[in-house]
């Protein structure tokens, strides 16, 4: 455990602290500019695995229809409703391991850059003993930088939430943030899941927010310039229609239109290519790209088959 | 990938809060000092025992709370001073009852005042630094404020007094000289980082070290630089200890700097692994020292080759104490352990005061002797 810690603490929080404080110099001795830029910078860094991801989960989201018939035709054998799910994913090359892969590595990132938030603004004069420690005196002026100048917009980036004016703000946009980073980046998910997807979609944004409460404002900021980031990559790589759709009042209606085509084309092998989810029902050109991509694939494995 | 999320932020909701490393001040045979907890103490040094303890609060809507103590106590005519993080000055008398409590607040925001540094008696006033970056002096009778200076940046320091002139480092690089009567800036003078350490003055030299990792030597009178040393990796944080030519220098680096008191030259170095916060007290011709990995060691002033130590295994931030041949260490366990030290450098300890137990001796079945 130790070693892990270790490794942890040199590997990503010092590297990323020494980050902070480097970018704090060039930004003027911005502090808040020097989070918003780290932001994009990680945010950058983490773009091939996010992209990656939401295509993972734009695929996922062309097969729903198919899987949806699929439980409905073998809806009293679950093996087998197991079975031709992954026959499926296989075939149009989806792996829902392969979904939850980049989250789980852009984890430790994470964790990392929270800590590495709060070494570089020490709440406490014990945590400001330490910090002498993890910087790389060799880089120029970094001891003179310190401590760090924490005001932004008249918000003191290293005070906990509420201790700050307008002590309500960052929370909530914290929370909206979040809402509409899980809105634009929620996985596909079958109609069993779908009340507790619906149920996490506004749960976590109001625990979010709670808890910012609790943590630096410093958190807080870089916590809603990475979700307006990353709702910003979802719309370009997935399209903008999960984040309409929560303005759109005639969702409900297309998605019922599209279930009941669907089923119609998993019916009839024949017509399985007419595959048509939501998203290309609503999106743009890159949705209806991946679809066909899909049936490509589709095509190419039934050929295998045949020959 | 939320809920991994929340998972996260819920463990890290136990973040360290403040502990404090306030010192006990020693008079009369009795022992002064602020617990973790929030309080006042006395005990009596010789048989440990505890004399009276009273739990210091906040005013207005922090009344309830205690507080985090960093800056050491005073004793003024049998009253005891200290300062608390919450930006609180209290006056105590000798049976552990209010003379007065004040506010150190250059406006109505609390967690603007937050005091590290500790109280300076000077003539009949009471200076301290606050985090609004203010030097406050209030009349030690009454409490009542006679002045104060704005510097650039938080003070975390003790100011330093001598021949009526104040000195007192800030986070704004620069040392200040202010006239003690009527708070007027003498000299300044700009360094190449952060101060925390209480400047140290003999004779017409003034020693401090700063965050730039530069340790620094100043005319006191005229804020002319004398000489600086810049061979440090790390900060210096603690305060330095001067002893006839010689100047003791902590660094955060783990490395305590002899430097030559008129040329900065290097006399030896003595390298012990871990950042020193706490101030090194000088013990006849040996001196002792405290790590953040908590042990004590105990050097020869002349060669600074270590003749005795103790690994107490709790952090130690606090200043080490001492009197006669005798140190007191105050862990971040929240004890304190009166250590004898050998004429050969060896360590005994005598008594532990722990704060639960109120205190033990070496009869006592709960004593962990450390040394």
């Amino acid at each position: 455990m130790g070693f892990i810690s270790v490794f942890f603490n040199v590997v990503l929080v010092d590297p990323m602290i020494n980050i902070l404080v480097m970018l704090y110099i060039l930004c003027s001795e911005n502090f808040g500019l020097a989070i918003i830029v780290f932001t994009f910078i990680v945010r950058g860094a983490l773009t091939p695995l996010s992209v990656r991801q939401s295509k993972q989960f734009k695929a996922m989201g062309a097969l729903q229809p198919k899987l949806k018939a699929l439980q409905e035709k073998y809806k009293n054998d679950r093996s087998r409703i197991s079975s031709e799910t992954m026959k499926l994913y296989r075939e149009n090359g989806v792996s829902p391991l392969g979904c939850l892969g980049p989250t789980f590595l852009q984890m430790p990132v994470f964790f990392a850059l929270f800590w590495a938030l709060r070494g570089t603004l020490p709440s406490t004069p014990e945590n400001l003993t330490k910090l002498s420690d993890k910087l790389y005196s060799w880089l120029p002026g970094i001891n003179q930088a310190i401590p760090i100048d924490d005001d932004f917009l008249g918000l003191s980036l290293g005070k906990i939430t509420t201790d700050n004016p307008l002590p309500y703000l960052l929370p909530i946009l914290v929370g909206v943030s979040t809402f509409f980073m899980q809105k634009s980046s929620s996985p596909p998910s079958s109609p069993q899941q779908e009340s507790t997807n619906r149920m996490l979609l506004w749960m976590m944004p109001g625990m979010l927010g709670y808890f910012t409460l609790f943590f630096e404002t410093g958190l807080a900021l870089y916590w809603i310039v990475s979700n307006v980031i990353g709702i910003i990559i979802q719309g370009f790589v997935v399209g903008w229609s999960p984040i309409l759709s929560i303005f759109s009042r005639s969702k409900s209606n297309d998605e019922t239109e599209s279930t009941q085509e669907d089923k119609q084309n998993l019916n009839g092998e024949e017509n399985s290519d007419e595959v048509s989810g939501n998203d290309s029902k609503n999106g743009g050109r890159s949705d209806r790209n991946s679809v066909k991509r899909i049936k490509r694939r589709t095509q190419r494995s039934k050929n295998r088959r045949n020959r | 990938m939320s809920i991994l999320v929340v998972f996260l932020f819920i463990g890290c909701m136990n973040y360290r809060a403040n502990v404090g490393w306030s010192s006990p001040v020693v008079n009369d045979g009795n022992l002064y000092f602020a617990t973790q907890s929030g309080d006042v103490r006395a005990i009596a040094i010789e048989t440990g025992q505890t004399l009276w303890a009273r739990s210091l609060k906040g005013t207005g809507k922090s009344r309830d709370q205690t507080t985090s103590f960093y800056g050491d106590p005073v004793v003024f005519n049998g009253d005891i001073i200290i300062a608390g993080y919450n930006g609180l000055i209290y006056s105590i008398d000798s049976n552990g009852d209010d003379n007065w409590v004040r506010k150190v607040s250059s406006n109505n925001i609390d967690s603007d005042s937050n005091i590290v540094g500790g109280v300076t008696v000077a003539s009949n006033k009471l200076l301290v630094g606050s985090s609004d970056g203010y030097i406050y002096a209030f009349s030690i009778e009454e409490g009542i404020l006679n002045w104060r200076f704005k510097t650039g940046n938080k003070i975390w320091s003790t100011p330093s007094f001598f021949e009526g002139i104040v000195y007192i480092t800030s986070f704004d690089h620069h040392i200040y000289a202010i006239d003690l009567t009527d708070g007027n800036l003498i000299w300044k003078f700009k360094s190449d980082g952060a101060i925390v350490s209480r400047p140290q003055i003999i004779g017409d030299d003034l020693f401090f070290g700063t965050f730039g990792t530069t340790f620094y030597a100043l005319n006191r009178k005229t804020g002319d630089e004398k000489w600086r040393f810049e061979d440090s990796s790390g900060w210096f944080w603690a305060d330095p200890v001067i002893f006839n030519d010689m100047v003791l220098a902590p660094s955060l680096d783990g490395i305590l700097y002899a430097l030559d008191r008129s040329s900065g030259q290097i006399q030896w170095t003595l390298p012990v692994q871990s950042p020193i916060v706490s101030r090194p007290v000088i013990i006849g011709q040996k001196f002792a020292l405290a790590t953040t990995d908590g042990r004590v060691i105990v050097s020869d002033l002349k060669t600074g080759i270590e003749v005795g130590s103790c690994d107490l295994g709790k952090e130690i931030r606090s200043p080490l104490v001492s009197f006669d041949e005798y140190l007191i260490v105050t862990p971040e366990d929240g004890s304190l352990r009166l250590i004898s030290v050998g004429s050969s450098g060896d360590l005994d300890e005598i008594w532990i005061y722990s704060l639960e137990e109120d205190f033990l001796s070496p009869g006592d079945k709960l004593w962990e002797r450390a040394c």
